[in-house]
């Protein structure tokens, strides 16, 4: 059941009607049979392993916190963590590793075939298991208190809006919200409702129109040309952003009417100046995770320069790999560590040329020259994310710096399928979503959101976005979100 | 037969997107009612575009362009939209 099927849009109504219906006691219980029942509805078979890890999880959290013993306490983390990490790797990357290593024996002149198991990769596995180990970890730092009922912990696990593609959430801001009784209010309505629709409208009208253009090329590197591999990267980079921050505007939606506040977790990020700053705009809640349980027990930047290098060198490795089992998740990584390590090391002089230049640093022709580079430099790596190979991104590689350019933009557009309709769609929906991003804000905080939760027009946008959906019905409406490979 | 060659659906168009604009201008009022009346207008189009058998592409299209320029009305005039609106919505 994704979000962007019927059977959700009869689930999520039935499900918060019965939360505020129903007393206090019976809440939270209603929420975590109808979490796994979501759960469920992807592949029953494997909600035994999110129960199981939120098993070992409990039981290792209240036995840290009700020792003093360090070694005991050690010892259980320990327990956890290889547990919950062994799931994760052998269901993600058992066959990713045992193709790699075969590889690598057949190139040394080994005759060996790969030996593959027929595993089904269990949807939000990387999110649910990165939620637990961050909930034993901050019980294991005495950060937080350990829940006793293991129920209401296994609802902290398995929350539904955020289970199978996050935000991945932390206990401090979950655990409390979700034992507080919420009340129905008009404002939380209003605004849950706000960040569904703009979800729905960015999976809907942008991401799922742009991924056909996006996969004409990326499915076909070998006829593509560099320019149409550059409007393709461009679009996919909107797609994804559309597709994932789309998902998140939904998921913060439905806690929101239920007056639950999940984390913010993208922040307008290609209008990031720097590399650095994209990654504190994407995906916040895993950069947050990365940093705070990877790369400050590294040692972050608090030690000498070579030893920070290679700390930023780690998390980004490792963050490339969380994002699937495919050596091109590897390289994207390894690209963005590159552009932080060279960015870190490189402050000073762009600093001390942008001072020779005499222009001020926040000046608009230097925030937009930032601003066009870090895209830039984003969406190159986007090419290794998409890329389905090494090979195809190598093919990228080579017709983008020497063979593809031989071809007219109009031959180009039509092979990608992008007739004038298209294109005005296209351009529509994407300068649409630009406007409404600025319009719909997380925090509430500016006023001009308030023409969308005070306008009248509001309900009138529910309309036109439930048109759209029905007529794009027929163009795959069951399409899945990226982020559920990971 | 295209969209763009149908009178029908074109004057349709030209009415929703000049109520979506009139509406960031007129009272409060006025205004509900004209979107209430856009709204049906909304609705009703869907039978001729199904009744005509137009490209799903083209269908689609008409209703991007209705909420790129209701999204983008507001965004040009939300100052004027804001100081019109004191109360919750419909």
């Amino acid at each position: 059941m994704t979000f962007n099927s019927w059977e959700f849009l009869l689930f999520y109504p039935i499900v918060a009607l019965l939360y505020f219906v129903l007393p206090r006691k019976l809440k939270w219980p209603m929420l975590l049979v109808a979490s796994y029942y979501f759960y469920a509805c992807y592949q029953a078979e494997l909600t035994v392993l999110i129960f199981g890890t939120t098993l070992i999880s409990w039981i290792a959290s209240n036995i840290i916190s009700r020792t003093d013993n360090k070694r005991v306490k050690k010892l259980w983390l320990s327990i956890t963590l290889i547990v919950c990490f062994g799931v994760l790797f052998f269901y993600k990357y058992f066959n990713f590793l045992s193709g790699s290593v075969t590889g690598v024996i057949n190139m040394l002149g080994g005759e060996v075939s790969a030996f593959e198991m027929k595993l089904l990769l269990p949807v939000g596995i990387s999110f649910y298991t990165f939620q637990t180990l961050s909930y034993v970890i901050d019980v294991y730092r005495g950060e937080v208190e350990p829940e006793r009922n293991f129920f209401f912990y296994a609802l902290f696990v398995s929350f539904f809006p955020q289970l199978v593609a996050g935000p991945i959430e932390r206990p401090g801001n979950l655990v409390p919200q979700l034992k507080e009784p919420h009340r129905f209010t008009v404002d939380n309505g209003i605004k849950g409702g706000k960040h569904m629709l703009v979800g729905f409208f960015k999976k809907i009208c942008v991401a799922d129109l742009i991924s056909v253009y996006v996969n004409a090329v990326y499915n076909d590197v070998e006829s593509a040309s560099a320019v149409g591999i550059i409007i393709a990267t461009v679009l996919f980079a909107v797609q994804i952003y559309c597709d994932f921050s789309g998902y998140t505007d939904i998921a913060i939606g439905c806690a929101r009417v239920m007056g639950i506040r999940l984390m913010k977790n993208f922040d307008h990020p290609y209008t990031a100046k720097t590399v650095k700053e994209f990654w504190s705009r994407w995906h916040i809640s895993l950069s947050t995770w990365f940093k705070d349980y990877l790369y400050i027990p590294l040692g972050g930047n608090r030690c000498k320069k070579p030893r920070a290098m290679f700390n930023i060198f780690v998390v980004f490795l490792v963050s490339g790999l969380w994002h699937g089992a495919n050596w091109t998740f590897v390289i994207w990584g390894v690209v963005h560590a590159i552009y932080q390590i060279i960015g870190t090391l490189t402050i000073p002089y762009r600093n001390s040329l942008i001072r020779r230049i005499g222009i001020s640093p926040d000046s608009l022709p230097i925030a937009f020259i930032r601003r066009t580079v870090t895209f830039i430099l984003v969406c190159f790596a986007w090419i290794f994310f998409r890329a389905n190979t090494v090979g195809e991104a190598g093919i990228i590689m080579e017709k983008l710096f020497s063979t593809g350019w031989n071809v007219t933009i109009s031959g180009t557009l039509t092979h990608m399928g992008l007739d004038t309709v298209a294109i005005a769609m296209t351009a529509l929906s994407i300068i649409t979503l630009v406007m409404l991003d600025r319009m719909v804000t997380y925090e509430d905080e500016r006023d001009t959101s308030d023409i969308l939760v005070r306008d009248a027009s509001f309900v009138y946008l529910i309309w036109i976005i439930l048109f759209a959906w029905a007529l794009l019905l027929s163009k795959d409406m069951m399409s899945t979100f990226i982020y559920f490979q990971f | 037969m295209s969209i763009l060659e149908t009178p029908l659906v074109l004057v349709a168009l030209c009415v929703m997107l000049t109520i979506h604009i009139a509406t960031c201008f007129t009272p409060k009022l006025v205004s509900k009612i004209l979107t209430y009346v856009n709204m049906t207008l909304h609705i009703a189009l869907i039978y001729p575009l199904m009744y005509f058998q137009f490209d799903i592409d083209e269908a689609v299209l008409v209703y991007m362009i209705s909420v790129f320029v209701f999204v983008g009305s507001r965004f040009a005039f939300s100052n004027i939209v804001k100081r019109r609106e004191h109360t919750d919505d419909i």
